[in-house]
């Protein structure tokens, strides 16, 4: 008996010792997506794409997946033709107006920027790299497609990252974790131009015009974005030939008639295509070349705060101790004022400028808040900001008041664009923080600008004004002559055709402009800004990371 | 240690017969044999001849033997754990000593993990709940029970609540900056992971703490920030017994921020200064009618707690059982804030064979926390919840019901009566049963445990929010459904032998055990219903779905060794080395080694302290050892791609980016631990303690270290960086009055720790962005330091640092760095938030049938923020706050608050307060009825008692409570209880 327990204990033991085999602590995650598990067919490396294109979407968001703090908005304000009207306390577009002291190395929101594209470049990288793995069972063509896409998202990462913070490391290799860097290099800024040269070119010549589907890019991009960069590094010839390949492009074109349902509404041909459902080239549109994707009430919606960030506080202009405007769809939704126009940006347009029209510019509300009318007032009653003279689709805007900072009554009254109106359909919703609608953000008016600015260093000043033309024909503007073309009036056309939607700083800082043009136009910032500002810190977390190599600040920082 | 069978006493008797013939007339020698009260030979006893200084110890059979020419001489036995007999010996030659335990000092077995060991024979810091103090008092929870007690434990109540769950343990200070730092809890053999009030403290027999690296080694690696076990009532072999146990008592807010009135409110809004103040036309209209709503009574309300609780315990000579069934019900002093707990607790031993025993511990539980409680909290509702919400609203609609927006100008802010509105339902159900079989093998002394412990715990929760609620009525409905599981299976095979040869005593245990964790969660939120009619019951017709789900598994592997030695239980050596396999660190890097060392010696046992009979027990203890702490979850050494979706039209494609990088190399966070320590007894125990002196040294700490963002990835957790904790503990028990009439006990624990970062990435660098310096505690507040309130413009223009927007009654802080200029270098520390010293005393008073009991406990070198000195009204004062002595130039020239000025505190500067605090915890008087007649009913005892919680709190913090991280939340509630106690 005795010996048959021990011997079964023996064996029990034995049987617990040798089952715990090794492969008892090895993990094998059902929830988790790895690298490894991703990037082994078409479809994953279409996974490995959306989460690009999500983060391109993010340039519109608040930080962090927030509603405060505008992740683009070192890119739009601070520059001749916008500023920050109503800033948060310590926010960035508080900075963006008083620089100086201010804007410093360790803030936040360049870190999170810094951080943010870098992360775009890494996931691109990731793709790039291991779509040349052999085991993957696609075509050419496939790959070729994917890779190009990776490659014009990475070259957008290094537009951003170039333009606000200059030479970066140029990083082109997935990051692993058993070789943590801590000695990069800044690399020049030609440097990585080159590489952004490249990148474009393998994706104009593999991606498919026009896209797929609405969201992605095509071919038309790739050129858009070539022709951009041709004009910043003096290649004016080939940049006139890339933006001429889009212009020409007879499957793009400008909206030149009213369009979609609300064509039968008073409206312009200009201002339909930021309307509600508008926005996309499968509803007719177009002029676009690029869509961020968004949807109301869906787990892939996301949403931005464009309109929390440009329209104004409608719902705060007191009459008398009564607000009798308040939030609703007519008016654009809920907005915070963060961002407005600058006097400049405001009075470039001439009267018959569609672009300028009440359509494009919300200067007037109408009186909606039945709770809080003034005395012997009625519903509908117009309320128009800052009265004054002059024609009446402008009128009010020889008073518009020098740009005011912070909580005053009188920038509640300052027009803003009605670009980024949006508001939810259903009326307790209205106060929603976010847009959920697709929203446009690169199309082809653009590139004819970028044409014609071409062919103004070409000296083709002819072409230069009958391409600029197009656009102002479009929008009812008086034509102008070849000798009235100038760079400041391509800019202006630019702030007039593209204002919020361009990426104002780089575009002043490609025409060599943002310091003098900022501090004449910009009275806010204008008058703080130096040299030094012309590019922004590296972020201090970089330079303190870098442990085994010095990275250099930029001048001045 | 007592292991030979009365056979061999008697046959060692007949040899003491022998050798009397050859000892001589005049000196004599007596022998003998001291027993225990099973007969058992007790080695070790101190044997001395009162008088003179001759003495000796017993052997290992017991035996001893004493050469004296005293005519009648008194022999004095004592042991530690056993009362020291006294015996007159006339004639005789042969004596045969039986000792009786005496079971208020050390002769407790205290569990040790992995088995059980006489007290005195401990070599490591091993702490045992006194279970006075786990019966005496009727509390909510074993952590109640352990909040002042232990020496160097320290239990934080962070918020108020009817569940009391939180609450955080501390062992010896903070040890780990990012990986967790509470206990491991072992219950019944057998880690626990689920929620301190899910355990029934009726159900509890003891509560051991282990502290040291020596006594937590066992546990290795998770055994650096302490070890609780804790062991459920078993059955004896005796006749059944059946105790009631019942309670009931009212709970009511035990401090009440003092909000402002509607009418103070009004000319608060009114008078503040840059801030827009207009009055809007519910305020008006309720300010005109003088109906202001005081929130915080219509959130609260007197609250109550009682328990049920009835157990069987018996058995016959080869089984016995143990039965508990309690039923708890609290209703907390926040509205709707109610917890329901069901426990029934079967226990069963089982000696098969005589080699094989069987047994059995289990506790089936069921939780209800049905019901959303009204919105307290700050930061859950924009208007301030009701600790702060606006007093110039309508909370019900004019039929009365509950309005959705109290505040319809403000529709931000939800009504925080809404939650009553809500259809919610809340179930946990937990399975805990631990499973052992021990056989005897054939080589006697040698045994083999096999034992398994299952946990299983599913939580099921479904809420609806309607349109008469906010949330509701902005979706057009929300449902959220959430089911979780989570699974924990032990299996443990542990070996033991023990043996005695000559003086020396020798016990062995090996161990290897394997443990996994499932941790499995399904949610569903849904909105956008076509009405409301269905709740939950009409997912598939919402327009947005929003499914997520978690999953993670974790399994550990382990082998231990231990070894006890001892020699004439004087000197006692114990050795312990654990390995351990965790699968969440990297693939090389998934084992770590602990091993620890520990001595003990007992003095008392020596010959040249017998004279100092006063001395009933004198022992040093010395531990090293190394701990670990694995400190972080699942598949943190992996690299992970977070899920980041794309739209085409209005389809959801899935799109992922990688966000963490794999670290191959990620492993064990470890701590090396020094413990000295003194235990001491005097006066046969009438003052009994332990002073402990300790130093913790935690290195490669699991922390994210940040890498370059050019990465594309921000930080990596790597094993990095290094923290201290030094402290001394002493505990101290006495007997102080101990007459027929009054016994008086006290016991009194105080310790203190010092904790400090001792290096962080590596560089030297503190880490700013996350409070942590080097060479400061982990926690600390580190802020602008406030300096009073400009009181004048000519104060303002003899400030070098004070700017233009600076005015009379605004804020003003210190320069601390002297540039004359307030900036961000300008934050400095202030002060730390675990505490320097923590204490507890308890008085216990006996009269005839009656026990006193008080307990109070304290804590100090504690600095908090009170958020409440601030006015976080926001510009258009849309929320209340609480009363201030506003400075006014000209109507409060002496006011010692800064002015109400939505600007006066513009630098942000934050209040910090001394949260020290001595709080009288309990009051307890119980009644013990003599039950020496007959009664009718078979009643064996019965007391009656009466306690009282949280009576005062004394205190210089002015928040809502020193001891919660959140004073905006549920308060701190009182409590007075009444219960009584039958045996039959």
């Amino acid at each position: 008996m005795k010996t048959r327990i021990s011997f079964n204990i023996t064996f029990v033991l034995l049987f617990i010792f040798t089952s715990c085999a090794d492969d008892f602590l090895d993990e094998n995650p059902r929830n988790i997506i790895a690298p490894e598990n991703l990037y082994v067919n078409k479809a994953g490396f279409e996974f490995g794409l959306n989460g690009l294109y999500s983060r391109v979407r993010y340039e519109r968001n608040g930080a962090n997946g927030g509603s405060n703090v505008l992740n683009n908005s070192a890119m739009v304000i601070g520059v001749d033709n916008a500023y920050s009207m109503m800033p948060a306390g310590g926010s960035i577009e508080a900075f963006l107006n008083t620089w100086g002291t201010t804007m410093v190395s360790t803030n936040g929101y360049l870190r999170d920027t810094w951080e943010w594209l870098y992360g775009v470049v890494n996931a691109a990288n990731t793709i790039i790299i291991r779509a040349e793995n052999p085991d993957v069972q696609w075509s050419s063509t496939e790959k070729n497609q994917v890779i190009a896409e990776a490659k014009l998202i990475r070259a957008w990462a290094y537009r951003h990252l170039t333009f606000l913070f200059g030479a970066v490391p140029l990083n082109l290799e997935e990051s692993s974790g058993t070789n943590i860097k801590t000695d990069w290099e800044r690399t020049p800024v030609s440097v990585i131009r080159t590489a952004m040269e490249n990148d474009l070119l393998f994706a104009e010549q593999n991606l498919s015009d026009p896209a797929p589907y609405d969201g992605r890019v095509s071919k038309a991009v790739a050129s858009h974005y070539l022709a951009e960069l041709y004009l910043t590094v003096g290649k004016y010839q080939a940049a006139k030939d890339k933006a001429a390949s889009v212009v020409n492009n007879a499957l793009y074109g400008l909206t030149k008639t009213r369009f979609s349902s609300q064509s039968a509404k008073p409206g312009t041909p200009f201002t339909d295509m930021f309307l509600d459902n508008n926005a996309n080239r499968s509803a007719g549109n177009k002029e676009v070349l690029w869509v961020l994707q968004n949807e109301y009430l869906s787990n892939g919606g996301d949403g931005n705060i464009m309109r929390r960030w440009y329209v104004n506080r409608y719902a705060e202009i007191q009459i008398g101790s009564k607000r009798p405007v308040t939030f609703s769809i007519e008016n654009g939704g809920r907005g915070l004022g963060r961002f407005s126009v600058t006097k400049y940006g405001l009075l470039i347009y001439e009267n018959n400028d569609d672009r300028g029209s009440y359509f494009g510019w919300r200067k007037f509300y109408r009186y909606n808040n039945s709770a809080s009318l003034p005395p012997k007032s009625n519903l509908g009653d117009t309320l128009v900001l800052l009265t004054g003279t002059g024609p009446a689709h402008l009128r009010g805007f020889n008073a518009v008041p020098n740009e005011t900072v912070g909580n005053t009554a009188s920038n509640r009254l300052r027009p803003s664009t009605t670009k980024w109106d949006y508001a939810p359909s259903i009326p307790e919703d209205v106060q929603n923080s976010n847009n959920y609608n697709d929203q446009i953000y690169l199309r082809v008016a653009d590139t004819y600008l970028l044409l014609a600015e071409a062919q103004f260093y070409l000296n083709d000043l002819a072409g230069a004004a009958a391409t600029i033309n197009l656009i102002r024909a479009r929008a009812n503007a008086t034509p102008i002559t070849a000798s009235q073309v100038t760079l400041d009036f391509i800019l202006d056309e630019r702030s007039r055709e593209l204002w919020s939607e361009e990426h104002r700083r780089y575009t002043l800082l490609r025409t060599g402009t943002w310091f003098d043009r900022t501090k004449k136009f910009n009275l806010i910032a204008g008058k703080v800004i130096t040299l030094r500002d012309t590019i922004f810190p590296i972020p201090q977390v970089v330079i303190d990371a870098n442990l085994s190599k010095t990275m250099s600040q930029n001048p001045g920082w | 240690m007592k292991a030979k069978k009365m056979k061999s006493l008697i046959l060692l008797f007949f040899l003491g017969l022998l050798a009397t013939n050859f000892v001589s007339a005049q000196s004599r020698v007596i022998k003998g044999t001291v027993i225990d009260e099973n007969k058992e030979a007790l080695v070790g006893v101190n044997v001395l001849m009162k008088g003179s200084d001759i003495g000796t110890t017993t052997g290992l059979t017991g035996e001893f033997s004493l050469e004296t020419t005293m005519e009648n001489p008194t022999l004095v036995f004592s042991y530690v754990g056993y009362k020291t007999k006294e015996i007159l010996v006339k004639n005789e030659l042969i004596l045969l000593v039986s000792l009786a335990p005496d079971l208020t000092t050390l002769s407790e077995v205290v569990v040790i993990g992995y088995g059980t060991q006489k007290k005195s024979d401990l070599t490591g810091s091993v702490v045992s709940l006194s279970k006075e103090r786990l019966s005496q008092l009727p509390n909510a929870n074993f952590a109640q029970a352990l909040q002042g007690s232990v020496p160097g434990l320290q239990i934080n109540t962070n918020s108020g609540g009817s569940e009391g769950n939180e609450l955080s343990i501390l062992i010896r200070g903070r040890n780990s900056i990012n990986a967790g730092n509470g206990p491991l809890i072992i219950l019944d053999g057998i880690p626990y992971v689920g929620g301190i009030s899910e355990i029934n403290p009726a159900d509890i027999e003891s509560i051991e703490v282990l502290k040291d690296a020596s006594a937590a080694a066992i546990y290795g690696s998770r055994g650096s920030n302490g070890i609780i076990l804790i062991t459920t009532k078993r059955g004896s072999n005796e006749k059944v017994s059946i105790t009631y146990d019942g309670f009931y008592g009212i709970q009511q807010i035990a401090r009440r921020p003092d909000l402002l009135t509607g009418e103070e409110f009004y000319n608060f809004k009114t008078t503040r200064i840059n801030s827009p103040g207009t009055i809007t036309q519910t305020e008006k209209a309720v300010y005109e009618s003088g109906n202001f709503v005081d929130w915080y009574d219509l959130a609260t309300r007197q609250g109550s707690r009682g328990q049920h609780s009835l157990s069987i315990s018996g058995g016959s000579e080869k089984a016995s059982f143990y039965l508990g069934a309690t039923y708890l019900d609290v209703s907390g002093i926040a509205v709707n804030d109610d917890f329901k707990r069901y426990t029934l607790r079967p226990n069963l031993d089982v000696e098969v064979t005589p080699w094989l025993k069987i047994g059995s511990s289990s506790q089936l539980s069921f939780q209800d926390r049905t019901g959303l409680p009204v919105e307290f909290s700050d930061s859950r509702n924009t208007g301030g919840g009701a600790n702060f919400f606006n007093p110039l609203t309508k909370p019900y609609n004019p039929d009365g019901s509950i309005a959705i927006y109290a505040w319809p100008e403000y529709n931000q802010a939800r009504n925080p009566l809404s939650p009553l509105l809500v259809d919610n339902y809340d179930y946990g159900y937990r399975v805990f049963s631990a499973n052992y079989a021990e056989i005897k093998l054939p080589l006697k002394g040698l045994t083999y445990k096999f034992n398994t412990g299952i946990e299983f715990e599913a939580n099921d929760r479904k809420t609806y929010y309607g349109r008469n609620t906010a949330i509701g009525f902005q979706s057009g409905g929300t449902a959220e459904t959430y089911h979780s599981i989570e699974k924990n299976l032990t299996v443990e095979n542990i070996l033991n032998y023990s043996k005695t040869f000559g003086s020396h005593s020798l016990n062995f245990t090996g161990l290897y055990s394997s443990q996994s964790n499932v941790f499995d969660r399904d949610d569903l939120e849904g909105q956008n219903f076509p009405s409301d009619v269905l709740t939950n019951y009409q997912m598939s017709s919402a327009l947005l779905l929003q499914p997520s789900s978690t999953y993670f598994k974790q399994n550990l592997l382990s082998q231990m060794i231990r070894v006890n030695y001892g020699f004439n239980s004087k000197y006692l050596l114990t050795m312990t080395a654990r390995r351990d396999g965790f699968s969440g660190f990297g693939s090389g890097t998934k084992y770590g080694v602990f091993p620890s060392a520990s001595l003990g010696w007992n003095v008392h046992k020596e010959n040249f302290m017998r004279n100092l009979s006063f001395v009933s027990q004198f022992k040093f203890r010395a531990s090293y050892g190394l701990n670990g702490n694995q400190g972080v979850g699942s598949y943190q050494s992996l690299a992970r791609l977070s899920y980041r979706p794309y739209l085409n039209g209005t389809t959801i494609l899935a799109g992922y980016l990688p966000v963490s990088l794999a670290n191959p190399d990620l492993g064990w966070e470890s701590t090396k631990s020094l413990n000295l320590g003194l235990d001491f007894g005097f006066f046969e125990g009438k003052i009994q303690g332990s002073i402990d002196y300790y130093q913790n040294r935690t290195f490669d700490l699991l922390l994210n270290r940040t890498i370059s963002p050019t990465h594309g990835i921000n930080s990596i957790l790597q094993n990095i960086g290094e923290t201290q904790n030094n402290g001394i503990e002493l505990g101290i028990n006495s007997t102080n009055i101990d007459g027929p009439q009054l016994k008086w006990t006290t016991g009194f624990n105080i310790s203190h720790n010092k904790n400090a970062i001792v290096d962080l990435y590596g560089d030297g660098k503190d880490d700013l962005a996350s409070r942590w310096f080097i060479g400061q505690p982990i926690r600390v507040n580190f802020n602008l330091l406030y300096d009073g309130i400009f009181k004048s413009q000519e104060e303002i223009k003899a400030t070098p640092w004070a700017a233009a927007t600076d005015k009379p009654g605004y804020v003003k802080v210190v320069d601390v760095n002297g540039d004359n200029l307030i900036n961000a270098f300008d934050r400095t520390i202030i002060g730390q938030l675990d505490p320097k010293l923590i204490w507890g005393l308890t008085n216990t008073f006996s009269h005839k049938g009656f026990t006193l009991m008080i307990f109070i406990h304290g804590q100090r070198g504690v600095t908090k923020e009170n958020p409440l000195q601030l006015d976080n009204v926001f510009t258009d004062v849309a929320r209340n706050t609480i009363n201030k002595d506003w400075w006014s130039a000209d109507k409060n020239p002496n006011g010692t608050h800064f002015a109400n000025d939505a600007n006066a505190n513009y630098r942000g500067v934050n209040f910090y307060e001394d949260a020290s605090f001595l709080r009288i915890k309990d009051i307890s008087l119980a009644y013990n009825f003599s039950n020496k007649g007959k009664n009718p009913f078979g009643v064996q005892s019965s007391k009656l008692y009466f306690t009282a919680r949280n009576l005062a709190t004394f205190t210089k913090y002015e928040g809502l409570d020193p001891e919660f991280t959140n004073q905006y939340g549920i308060p701190l509630q009182r409590e007075w209880l009444v219960g009584l106690t039958v045996g039959f």
